[in-house]
């Protein structure tokens, strides 16, 4: 399965409303392309991305938020799961792409015996599931974005070095996020704070 | 089950040439009531005591190095177990005194929903488990020290805020690291510079 292939099936299933936040390199290059508009956060830097879409899903309880993480990423801070599944928060889905090594760097492994789902499932998120399959990955993230979470879902894909041309304006630095609070604001939900 | 049972339990197994490891807090003064002399290093501050037993393993590789840990502690770097998990020492024997709440603080939770051990063996360590009492601790500890690890042992142990008194001297600080360098450089294992 390539990630490339997983997040063409996800972009659109996910309606305009729904945020979504990127791990660094190939997610924010392949999802920006994906999905030019909307609430994006791109590029948060290892081991950022499921904490700031926590942080979302506070800020917009009525909303999906959609963490694309990867395992490089994800285990730099693993105890960001045991938060997630302690606030649990029920619009939170997480989808991990799980390559099994830092491809960016020439493939030097992440780790050779770690099970991420596992991980999740001993931090206290009930709903876990791992998908080897375009299609498992399509059902499963349907049913996450129809139910209540957090969900956890790890896709193993393959460790391709596959590039896509991202414009830098528009997934990295002052602009991207100027973007993206622009996006914030023009949400239906969003609220601005009281001065 | 009390922390200060288990860790008077734990002191007879753990010969003079094995190391020891604390995280901060309750599980420092304890160990060096039960455990004064000998390789031990003291409050470790919160998410290292894992980490810093794993790079002792790499350099006494024929010694068990015992890590006491607490549940606080661990979730501050929890990912340090894929990295345990990863290098796979033989000779790392890891306790975590769970008592599910950062209980120096007057007892606010840790996380109502998590399973140390399970994460454990989904980060890859699989001799994991947890134990409630203290015939299982005693039989868990006797077995991790005598067999090859890594091994993971969670033991479940009430809030109490049991204090005991310890020299601060030899807990905390340089006079801490400089015994524990002192104990290191007498170590018959010991390769450096005496």
């Amino acid at each position: 399965m390539k990630r490339l292939d997983c997040l063409k099936l996800l972009a659109p299933i996910v309606d305009e409303h729904m945020l979504t936040v990127t791990s660094l390199s190939s997610n924010t290059a392949f999802w920006s392309d994906l999905r030019r508009e909307g609430a994006n956060f791109f590029g948060c830097n290892m081991g950022l991305c499921i904490p700031f879409a926590l942080g979302l899903t506070a800020a917009f309880p009525k909303r999906k938020v959609i963490a694309l993480d990867s395992d490089g990423s994800l285990m730099v801070d693993t105890s960001s799961l045991i938060t997630v599944a302690d606030v649990n928060p029920p619009n939170f889905v997480a989808i991990v792409m799980d390559n099994g090594s830092y491809a960016r760097m020439g493939s030097t492994f992440t780790t050779r015996k770690t099970d991420l789902e596992k991980i999740a499932q001993g931090a206290g998120i009930a709903n876990t599931v791992t998908v080897q399959s375009e299609e498992a990955l399509s059902a499963a993230v349907e049913h996450a974005l129809a139910t209540s979470g957090p969900h956890f879902i790890v896709a193993k894909v393959e460790p391709d070095r596959v590039r896509v041309k991202g414009d830098p304006h528009r997934t990295y630095g002052r602009f991207m996020r100027e973007c993206f609070v622009d996006a914030v604001r023009r949400h239906p939900d969003y609220q601005q704070a009281r001065k | 089950m009390k922390r200060y049972d288990c860790l008077k339990l734990l002191a007879p197994m753990v010969d003079e040439h094995t190391f020891a490891v604390t995280s901060l807090s309750t599980n420092a003064p304890f160990w060096f009531n039960v455990r004064p002399e000998g390789p031990n290093f003291f409050a470790l501050n919160m998410g290292l005591c894992l980490p810093f037993a794993l790079g002792l393993t790499a350099a006494f590789p024929k010694r068990k190095v015992i890590s006491i840990d607490s549940d606080g502690s661990l979730m501050n770097d929890a990912s340090s177990l894929i990295t345990v998990a990863d290098v796979n020492p033989p000779n790392l024997v890891a306790f975590v005194f769970d008592n599910s709440s950062y209980a120096f603080m007057g007892s606010t939770f840790t996380a109502r929903r998590t399973d140390l051990a399970k994460m454990a063996q989904g980060a890859g360590i699989a001799k994991s488990g947890t134990v409630r009492t203290l015939e299982e601790f005693s039989a868990a500890a006797k077995q991790a020290i005598e067999s090859p690890g890594p091994h993971f042992i969670v033991a479940k142990v009430e809030p109490d805020a049991g204090r005991v008194a310890a020299d601060r001297s030899r807990t905390s600080g340089r006079p801490m690291r400089e015994w524990f360098m002192d104990a290191v450089r007498r170590h018959p294992d010991y390769q450096g510079r005496r």
